[in-house]
């Protein structure tokens, strides 16, 4: 049985408060990399330190320093958000928010995974799922809305 | 029947509303759980620890502390006949009674100086700002504590990673109830920031003493709270602003023809990481109160004469600092620091009345302490920490030498967990309680504690069950007990959280409590139980609760029954109807009187602190 880490406990930094969960955010991402693209290993661009921790981990996921060799953007700040509409990127590139405001910024944005009342949202858009031409399975139905 | 008959609604409600939760849930869910737990405030080592999470916070509708010490096992919510939260408070006539209780702000206490607790002003805040309450049972690891507790309530502010922009929330209660409040934070590339600044006018119950004038605890409430921080560094300021009618004050038979105490509260602080073994930390607070009590017969006060208005103002100013240093020595993880603190009363000017019989006007204290956490296994834990204190008091009066020693065993697998701690503890009489008690003017022994704590927790994906046991007996306690016996504690507590789903829990709690040789009692035992449902259907949160009380003294049931509808009408815009104590019915308290010209007790009031109130609020993001 794996043990819980009380040397994670021992290793407390002074005074930091946040602090992303490696494992349950790592599932939950790669279901939704296994429903999105259809290859191994994903490329992903993201620029929030917490993220790139948690994805750096992963056998499956590929961090990359530049927009244009990514299969998967993640818009974590209005500075990618504003790089993401500057760049004509390739249109197989998929684009998420940690924002809700992200979404409705840019309608190349298909979904979202935020915070909001102190709850994990995730949200998809139907009509973005489509222009990509992404199928998710029903256990995502009660997450995608039709429109904003 | 009436509790009965709602309970059996909530249940249907609840099962009728229950989903089979896809994949998709199951790993929201427990990304939801595990980060809320991940937050890195949380330490195995301080105690047996009882969390409200953001989530829990938001659901409850909490909006105060008070809110959340309502449902807080072992304490509870008291307020003392300066209508002061006072979880501690016996009835009588001690100036406050919880000491023993510390509250931090994001790991900084919030101390009101002279008055001891932090809790006195701040045990009812404006928790806006808040993202997560850690409440911690038993000494608490010497880290954090300048001063000896038993219980330390940590307070973590949100943080614009998660929580960015603002929120504006407009509250209107019944009895003419407000609260307005404003929050915002945001993150930059090298530094983030948050403020919330709230106003509250509370219309509260009057409670009738017989007299043409009811006790009156109402209260106007203006809180700032803002902070900035970098990555090693982190810069807090608060001002509380507060006015209230101070129910019985002075007066000795409740009776007051004017009780108002005004409060005018600051703290800063300012917390600096030098690196991965340093870190200092500095805090200043300022508190002055108005005091005009005013009553047709003598009032309660350690003066030389008797009389019966008092229009007096004081000032007292509080300088804490502390350096901790940690380190790792192969399985040895080390913890070891200085703190200090010197509580100044600045001013105690008297406009009508008569001058404090005791001229003390300064109290220091130098704390050293040291901690090894001794890592057995990948699994266990070992515990042991010292720490020796200093408190010197000016004008003669008699200095304090406390040892405090814990030594604490941790186990914990991915379902099961046991903690146990044993300790001896010292506290000595706080400032507040030795300047105005007639009875405390001399020299005063520190009381000693020994306590022995365990804790048993089980765990699976979809429920979570925990016992917890609690030992105490006082040795000297500073509030003498009648008898001739030591007083005695003991408490248990067992939770269990139940996920139908991610949008459907349920909450349930019960506490016993047996206490021996306590006060003018020999026995007591205290009941209570907390039940509470959380359910999401579409664009609705529901949320409804019970918290009962029984004690051996009266036998009475007390039922405090909380509910409320949430609609989220938008991404941005929120509207709650809330109604709290709705059978009126939540735990009641004795407020005892003795006749100034007598001396004879008289027929002690009954009150309770939580008023039966209906709220709107509305809720908008941006």
């Amino acid at each position: 049985m794996k043990m819980k880490k009380i040397v994670f406990t021992l290793l407390l930094l002074f005074g930091q408060l946040y602090a992303m969960e490696r494992e349950s955010t790592l599932k939950l991402y790669h279901h939704l990399f296994r429903h999105l693209f259809h290859k191994e290993v994903i490329s992903v661009y993201v620029e929030d330190r917490e993220y790139q921790k948690v994805f750096a981990s992963s056998p499956f996921i590929r961090l990359v320093p530049y927009l244009k060799d990514a299969d998967f953007v993640m818009i974590t700040s209005d500075r990618v958000l504003e790089e993401v509409q500057k760049r004509k990127l390739s249109s197989k590139t998929i684009l998420f928010a940690t924002k809700y405001k992200y979404l409705e910024a840019s309608k190349r944005i298909i979904g979202a995974f935020y915070w909001r009342k102190s709850r994990s949202q995730y949200l998809f858009l139907q009509d973005r799922l489509n222009e990509h031409n992404i199928s998710l399975p029903a256990g995502y139905s009660k997450f995608i809305l039709d429109e904003l | 029947m009436h509790i009965s008959k709602i309970l059996i609604l909530f249940v249907g409600f609840l099962l009728g509303s229950v989903l089979q939760a896809s994949e998709v849930e199951r790993l929201l869910s427990d990304y939801n759980y595990k980060n809320d737990l991940s937050q890195k405030t949380i330490d195995e080592n301080k105690g047996h620890l009882v969390l409200y999470t953001r989530e829990k916070l938001e659901r409850m509708h909490a909006k105060t502390l008070k809110d959340v010490f309502m449902t807080t096992p072992v304490i509870y919510y008291h307020e003392n006949r300066y209508a002061l939260p006072d979880p501690l408070a016996s009835g009588a006539f001690e100036p406050y009674r919880s000491n023993f209780v510390r509250l931090y702000i994001d790991g900084v206490e919030i101390t009101q100086g002279w008055m001891g607790s932090g809790l006195a002003l701040y045990g009812d805040m404006n928790i806006d700002f808040v993202d997560h309450i850690e409440f911690y049972y038993a000494v608490p690891s010497f880290e954090t504590s300048v001063e000896p507790a038993y219980l330390t309530i940590f307070v973590y502010s949100k943080d614009p990673k998660r929580d960015s922009g603002g929120k504006l929330t407009l509250l209107q209660g019944s009895r003419g109830y407000s609260t307005q409040s404003i929050s915002y934070g945001e993150e930059r590339e090298a530094y983030s920031y948050r403020y919330n600044l709230s106003h509250t006018d509370a219309k509260r119950t009057k409670i009738d003493n017989g007299t043409d004038h009811p006790l009156s605890r109402d209260f106007e409430r203006t809180q700032l709270f803002g902070y900035i921080k970098t990555e090693n560094q982190i810069a807090h300021v608060q001002v509380m602003k507060k006015n209230t009618d101070s129910l019985a004050g002075l007066s000795l038979d409740a009776t007051p023809l004017v009780s108002t105490v005004d409060y005018l509260n600051l703290h800063i602080d300012y917390g600096i990481t030098f690196n991965a073994h340093w870190h200092a930390q500095f805090a200043y607070e300022w508190l002055k109160r108005d005091i005009l009590q005013f009553d047709d017969l003598p009032l309660l006060y350690p003066g030389e004469s008797p009389f019966n208005r008092l229009d007096a103002v004081t000032k007292n100013s509080t300088y804490s600092a502390e350096l901790t240093y940690k380190n790792r020595r192969g399985r040895h993880h080390i913890v070891a620091g200085l703190k200090g603190r010197k509580k100044i009363l600045d001013g105690f000017s008297v406009k009508v009345g008569e001058r404090l019989p005791l001229d003390f006007s300064q109290e220091s204290i130098l704390s050293a302490f040291f901690q090894d956490q001794y890592v057995l296994s990948e699994a266990e834990l070992l515990t042991l920490g010292i720490e020796y204190s200093n408190i010197y008091r000016d004008a003669g009066i008699n200095s304090d030498n406390l040892w405090q020693l814990r030594l604490g065993y941790i186990f914990a697998s991915d379902t099961w967990s046991y903690k146990a701690y044993i300790y001896r503890t010292m506290f000595a009489l706080d400032p507040f309680n030795r300047q105005v008690s007639r009875y405390n003017t001399g020299s005063v022994s520190p009381q000693t504690t020994r306590g022995l704590t365990q804790e048993l927790s089980y765990m699976q994906d979809s429920y979570r069950a925990r016992v917890m046991l609690l030992f105490m007996k006082d040795e000297d306690g500073l509030v003498q007990n009648m008898g001739e016996g030591e007083t005695q504690y003991f408490f248990g507590v067992f939770n269990y959280d139940y996920a139908f789903d991610i949008d459907n829990k349920i909450n349930l709690q019960l506490y016993y409590a047996r206490y021996k040789d306590i006060g003018p009692i020999d026995k007591l035992e205290d009941y209570s139980g907390y039940v509470s449902f959380s359910n999401t259907y579409e664009k609705f949160d529901f949320y409804n609760a019970v918290v009962w009380h029984q004690n051996s003294i009266d036998h009475t049931h007390y039922f405090d029954v909380t509910s409320s509808l949430s609609w989220n009408a938008s991404e941005n815009l929120t509207l709650t109807l809330k109604g709290q104590n709705l059978l009126d019915r939540a735990k009641e308290t004795s407020l005892f009187r003795v006749s100034p010209t007598t001396g004879d007790l008289l027929q002690p009031l009954s009150i309770s602190p939580v008023d039966r109130r209906v709220t709107l609020e509305m809720e908008y993001t941006f």
